[in-house]
């Protein structure tokens, strides 16, 4: 099995539009992965059909075994971070292995104050 | 109130839940399939998994190493004639054509004929009996209603519904399963 891992720099996981990321990813494979990608994206959640936003994307071409990366992210200004009845919107960095497609997620939040808004009605 | 990330019948949950034939294991109806040629339909009125069922067949032929290329079409989506060319026109031994009812009697009889002509395989969803020999029939029953209404709320590890409210629900909707689920779905979000 493929061990994969994302760690944010001091555990941070609340962000603000524009702000930077940093953190460490690490992978260790059974077998040698074509190609392993690192992911900034948003995704959407809900009663309706599922959006997805590819924001950034860290590219390790010809990757070992196993191998550990820092890495760095700038935010855009938005999407923010919401949730409301009908809708909620995700930010997330994932790592992914192809061909496998194994993946590790994490999530975070991005708005003006960090937090998650959630609409109420 | 439960926010829509959090609700168990929010659709990526739902998407989760794959088609389960009441009798036949996938090894029994891939062997009806091939013995078929490849050429039948899954028949079965709105929201009983026709389409699930589809995705889940393209799936298990890729496994056996049997290509395909998927065609959907719907009320609202319509691909012109040139994307179903395109379509067509790269290799694959068989079409599945999810919603294949939604063509003209003519655009259809014209497809079929084509994909007959260079000999592959024809899958097609359909509300209607009549299009192609039926391979599977989807018939949604409470009890499958009920059983995955119990799987989605495993996540939040709550039962807010009785059996008779999922039964009467399931009525409601015809046995439109997908539609008794979004019904699931805003009861949820207003909060029980």
């Amino acid at each position: 099995m493929n061990t994969l891992d994302i760690e944010l720099e001091q555990g941070k996981v609340e962000y603000r539009p524009g702000e930077t990321i940093t953190g460490i990813t690490k992978w260790q494979c059974m077998e040698r992965p074509d190609k392993i990608e690192l992911r900034l994206i948003w995704y959407t959640r809900g009663k309706g059909d599922e959006d997805i936003g590819l924001v950034d994307t860290i590219t390790f071409d010809g990757p070992a075994l196993y191998d550990t990366h820092k890495f760095q992210f700038t935010l855009p200004t938005g999407p923010y971070s919401f949730s409301g009845k009908l809708i909620s919107l995700l930010w997330a960095i994932e790592l992914v292995i192809e061909p496998s497609e194994d993946c590790k997620r994490i999530e975070i939040t991005v708005s003006p104050t960090g937090k998650e808004i959630v609409l109420k009605t | 109130m439960i926010l829509a990330k959090d609700n168990p019948f929010r659709v990526s949950q739902v998407k989760q839940i794959r088609y389960q034939h009441e009798s036949q294991s996938w090894d029994q109806l891939l062997q009806r399939l091939e013995d078929m040629k490849y050429y039948g339909a899954i028949v079965g009125p709105c929201g009983s998994g026709k389409t699930t069922l589809l995705e889940d067949l393209q799936i298990h032929l890729h496994e056996i190493h049997v290509s395909t290329q998927y065609i959907f079409v719907s009320m609202d989506v319509r691909p012109s004639r040139s994307e179903i060319q395109n379509t067509l026109s790269q290799p694959a031994d068989v079409v599945l054509l999810d919603g294949a009812d939604h063509f003209s009697r003519r655009t259809w009889q014209n497809l079929k004929n084509r994909i007959m002509k260079v000999g592959r395989g024809l899958v097609v969803t359909s509300h209607k009996p009549d299009l192609l020999p039926t391979w599977v029939r989807c018939q949604p029953s409470p009890q499958r209603f009920i059983e995955i209404t119990e799987q989605l709320l495993r996540s939040i590890d709550q039962h807010p519904f009785d059996s008779i409210f999922l039964e009467h629900l399931f009525f409601q909707h015809k046995g439109n399963i997908r539609d008794a689920l979004r019904a699931l779905y805003d009861i949820m979000a207003s909060g029980i």
